[in-house]
Order: C-alpha cells, then structure tokens, then sequence
C-alpha cells in the first residue's frame, strides 16, 4: 500500500490537514492512512468536534452576548467624504478656456484665408462657428479644429457602438471585472453589449450598477447552468503525481517542506497573474484590433487599459524569473516566437504546475527546465 | 498545494476583488509580510468597492477588537478607524495586497494601543468573560452543559495570543494571514493554534 504515514501522524500534521495547511501530496497521504486507521479516524473526529463546539459556543453564546455597537455606524459617505470639488468642473472650466481658444484660431484662420483669397466676399469669417455650449460641436460640414472630444460624452457615446464598447471596456477594468471573470463585451452593430454569465448575484448587481450610467451599453447575464464552457478539469485525482521538478533542490535551499509548498504557492500566484493578464490583453486585442477605427481618446483608453495589464504582467513575470532564477540554471528552450502572448502565459502556467504541483506533462526535467526558461524570456520581452 | 493542472483560462468568482487580484504571496521565505512585499497592482478601487468592503465587513472587525475585550463604544470607534485608514492608504496609492487581513492587522494594531492606555481594566475582564457568560442554551447540549463549561473554562485559560489565533481562525485567516496580522510567524500561529485546540479538546473529551 502507498503510505507514507507508517506511523500515525502526529496531532500538528492532523490540525494542519484540517485546516486546510497541508501539501496536497501530504494531504493525500494523510487521507490514504485515514483510510485504513480507526484510530486516526476516530482522533480526526475528536479534532473537528472540537472545532465544532468552539464554533457553537463562539455563534450561540458568545456573540448573542457581544454588545452592539452602541451608535449607528457612520455612514460610508460621512466616514470617508468624496472629495470636494468634482473633476468634472475643472473639465468643465477646460472646456471653456478651450472653446474660447477654438474660436479664436478659426476666426485667425478664416481672416487669414480671407485676406488670401480677397475674392470671397467677406461675410464667412465674422459668422464663424459660435463657440460650442460645453459640449463639441455635432461635426456637421464644416470643418472644426480638431479638438478632441472628451471621453466619456453622452451624445456622441449614444451614436458610436464602437465608442460604447471601449466605455464598457473602461468600466470593467476598473471593476477589474476583465481579470478572468465570466464577463464579456460583444460587440453588436447599434450598441455593445456586456454578458456575464455565471457570477455571484451581488457582484453582478455592481457590474449591471456601473455599466447602466454608461449610454449604448446593454448588459445581459445568465444564470449558471452551464458553467461548462470552460475547459473540462483535468483529471488530476487518479493521477499518480509527477515527481516536483525542483523539489529536492529547493528543499535544500529553503530548508523545509513548509518553505517549499510557500515557494511553490508564490510561483504559481505569479503565474495565475501571467495568465489572466495576458488573456486581458488578448481580449482587448480582439475587441480592438489596431487597425480598428477608434477615436483617438477612445483608442487611448485601450492603451491605457492595456498598459496596466502590461505593468502587471511585466512585473509578475520579473518576480516569477527572480523567483525561478537561481534553480532555473541550463540552457534556454527553444523560443515561442509564433505563439501569443496569452498563449505563452498559459503554457507556462501549465508548465508550472507541472513543476511545482506534479502535474502530469510527457517532458523531461530538463526540457521542462529549459522551456520555463524560454516562455519567462518571451514573456519578458 | 492549492492547485494542481489548473486551466487555462483563469475563471474566477465568487470572491471579493481584492481578494481576487492580489492573493498573498510569502515567498520563499515561510514568513508572510502583506505589506513589505504586496502584491505590486496598482487599480485602485472604487468608492463603490470600499462602500461595500466597509458595509460587509465592519461587523467582524468590530467583533474582533471586542474579542480583544474592549469595550463596544472604543470596539465601534477602532473599527471605523481602521476602515478610514485602508482607504487612505489606498488613496494615496499603498499597494494593499490583502485588504481584510489589513484591516485585522491595523485593528489589532488599534486595539492593543487602546487596550495598553486603558490597561488595568480591561486586563481584569479579559478571563472573566468566557467563563460569565450564559450557558444555558439548548444549542450546546450537544456536548453537555458541562463539558461546555469546561471548554468555556479552558478558553478563558489561553494565552491572549492563542486565543487571537483562535478567533481569526474562526473569521476564516489563513495560517500565513493570521502571522501577518499578529507579527509572529507562520509556524508560531501553528503551534499556538495546535496548544490552543488540545486544551479544549481535553475539555470535550476527557
């Protein structure tokens, strides 16, 4: 019998299995005796009927006993005030001062065009455009300097789907709502809309919240009956795990299993960060390809999105090569040149687990070693 | 290990946004610092976000400086406190890898300030307070009056740290969260929890 706990565990390695602290290996270890242990059976019980009267005794006595705060609480908006002066006036004075300026260079233009062309009887200059209510003028016939609208404009939003979609895209960065989760923008030719599927009702109601200020934007959700459209699970459990990669290495350079498992959980947070960044900007990409018309304050809202994303990634993936740097010594793999940069992030992942959490992979170590490397380097660049 | 073969494109629900984006790394070394090395994020959250945070999560952070036994008007106050302080250190552009392990580390901060200025007193309640409560409730038959007598005995006997485990433990903080809020190491919260369970455990069933 694979059994590692010849003898029984001791009372640290059980509390810890309950709690969730143990390695999956030793997890699985634990649970192997378990299974052919009354006694430990019996002893693990004990444990969690400790954990549960605690628990009883904590909710029933307790906190019913616990007095309540003894004043209301204080209003969220009285406790941290919004800031004084909303950006929008100081927009709005811009928008003034840029007007007036606006004016003043047609009217200069239109003079300096009418004292070219003397044949044009007079009267287009002095009736130059009035200058506009705050809001850019409709771009009706006549040309206008280029004065570059603000980015989040009812008017113009309600006509331009594309303009709507990079709103959407907006609100859901900040929501962080484009990290992975179900949620996506599909374009449409009148307006965009946002689909969620699957997501926790309250965080839902925060996405549907934000994006209803937003004009041209619909937001659609389903409910979770089909979670399926994510890949299947691997079939991880029947799995024999393979072998870490690293290890026997890093358990002599950190010096304890405990160190390890916290190494190995660090790289793969960094990695899961990789990942859903890349798959970000990827989205992004897609949704917004370069080539794609976009007004230039619309198309630098993408940038900007995308450069976070980029910040994050670049960041993680410096972490992760220090991290991986001094175990990662040999030859660099072939590189990925015609791979994405999603696709990238998400073989490395894979590759990670592969080293850090046994999962099954037809690579060698040194292959494996040699083609982390390469896919860090890629993603770095 | 948390994950093994884990897909591709990375779903993730159900959890809060912080607790999403930046889940704590430790690093090599064993021993977590939440705010020495954050995970490096710069989104800030909306006023939305802190709205909520603040709505769902004051009644555990007030829950918890009472536990540290101060009284409810200072337990209130600190509570508060220690929310205005997360968003200001947001809004000033702190990289808050963990907000809720934050905001338990900077009330305990806040209650062990108060608690030392008001010394004498609240010392004085701190081992009385299990003991007096009010046993008499049906749900804790299951054990027998008393043997929940005992346990409530064995858990006014525990250090003030021990018990700190106990309650953040109970509040859902991992091992390396709990080290975090309290200042002690991981393996430290893990001894102290184990003595901690031992004795209540010898009280149920022995």
């Amino acid at each position: 019998m694979n059994n590692s706990f010849r003898e029984h565990p001791d009372e640290s390695t059980v509390l810890r299995f309950l709690d969730g602290e143990l390695t999956e290996r030793e997890a699985a270890e634990l649970r192997s005796h378990l299974d052919g242990c009354w006694q430990c059976r019996r002893n693990l019980g004990e444990w969690q009927g400790t954990i549960d009267a605690f628990l009883r005794l904590r909710e029933t006595v307790q906190f019913p006993a616990d007095p309540p705060p003894p004043n209301p609480w204080l209003p969220f908006d009285q406790l941290y005030p919004p800031p004084a002066i909303p950006r929008q006036v100081r927009w709005w004075n811009l928008w003034k001062f840029a007007s007036v300026a606006a004016v003043i260079v047609v009217a200069v233009f239109a003079a300096v065009v009418v004292l070219r062309k003397p044949a044009v009887p007079p009267t287009i200059p002095m009736v130059s455009t009035p200058a506009p209510p705050l809001t850019p003028p409709p771009a009706v016939g006549t040309r206008s300097i280029p004065i570059p609208p603000p980015s989040v404009q009812p008017q113009i939003a309600a006509a331009s789907p594309r303009h709507s979609q990079v709103l959407a895209a907006q609100v859901l960065h900040k929501l962080g709502a484009d990290l992975g989760e179900p949620v996506t923008i599909v374009p449409s030719p009148t307006h965009a809309i946002v689909r969620a599927r699957a997501l926790d009702p309250r965080r839902r109601q925060t996405i549907q919240d934000a994006l209803a200020k937003l004009p041209g934007v619909a937001f659609e959700s389903s409910e979770p009956q089909t979670v399926a459209s994510a890949p299947a699970p691997a079939p991880s459990v029947p799995q024999t795990p393979r072998p870490k990669l690293f290890e026997a290495k890093l358990l002599k350079r950190l010096g304890s299993a405990a160190a390890v498992e916290s190494f190995a959980n660090a790289v793969l947070d960094d990695s899961d960060t990789i990942a859903i960044r890349a798959h970000a900007i990827q989205t992004l990409d897609t949704l917004f390809p370069r080539q794609t018309q976009l007004s230039p304050p619309d198309r630098a809202i993408i940038d900007g999105i995308i450069s976070s994303h980029r910040a994050v990634l670049g960041r993680h993936v410096q972490s992760l090569r220090a991290r991986l740097q001094p175990i990662l010594d040999g030859p660099t793999g072939p590189s990925a040149d015609a791979a994405s940069l999603s696709a990238r992030a998400i073989e490395l992942d894979r590759l990670l687990n592969a080293a850090f959490a046994g999962a099954q992979i037809p690579l060698t170590d040194s292959e494996l070693a040699a083609r982390i490397q390469s896919l860090l380097k890629d993603l770095e660049q | 290990m948390r994950r093994h073969q884990k897909l591709i494109v990375p779903v993730i629900q159900d959890k809060e946004i912080w607790q999403r984006e930046c889940t704590v790394s430790d690093g090599a070394k064993g021993h977590a610092d939440l705010w020495a090395n954050p995970p490096p994020d710069p989104m800030t959250p909306s006023r939305s976000q802190f709205e909520t945070l603040y709505n769902e999560r004051r009644t555990e952070i007030y829950r918890y400086i009472l536990s540290l036994r101060l009284p409810a008007a200072n337990a209130q106050e600190l509570a508060q406190e220690a929310f205005l302080r997360l968003f200001q250190a947001i809004e000033s552009g702190t990289s808050i890898g963990n907000p809720r392990a934050w905001l338990f580390r900077v009330a305990h901060n806040l209650a062990v300030d108060e608690r030392n200025r008001q010394a004498l007193a609240v010392e004085q309640a701190d081992s009385a307070y299990l003991t007096a409560l009010d046993l008499d409730t049906p749900e804790l038959f299951v054990i027998g009056k008393e043997r929940t007598r005992q346990l409530a005995d064995a858990i006014a006997g525990l250090s003030k740290q021990q018990r700190a485990c106990l309650h953040l433990r109970a509040e859902g903080l991992r091992y390396r969260e709990i080290a975090a809020v309290l200042e002690i190491s991981t393996p430290t919260v893990g001894e102290f929890l184990q003595r901690a369970m031992k004795r209540m455990r010898t009280a149920i069933y022995e």
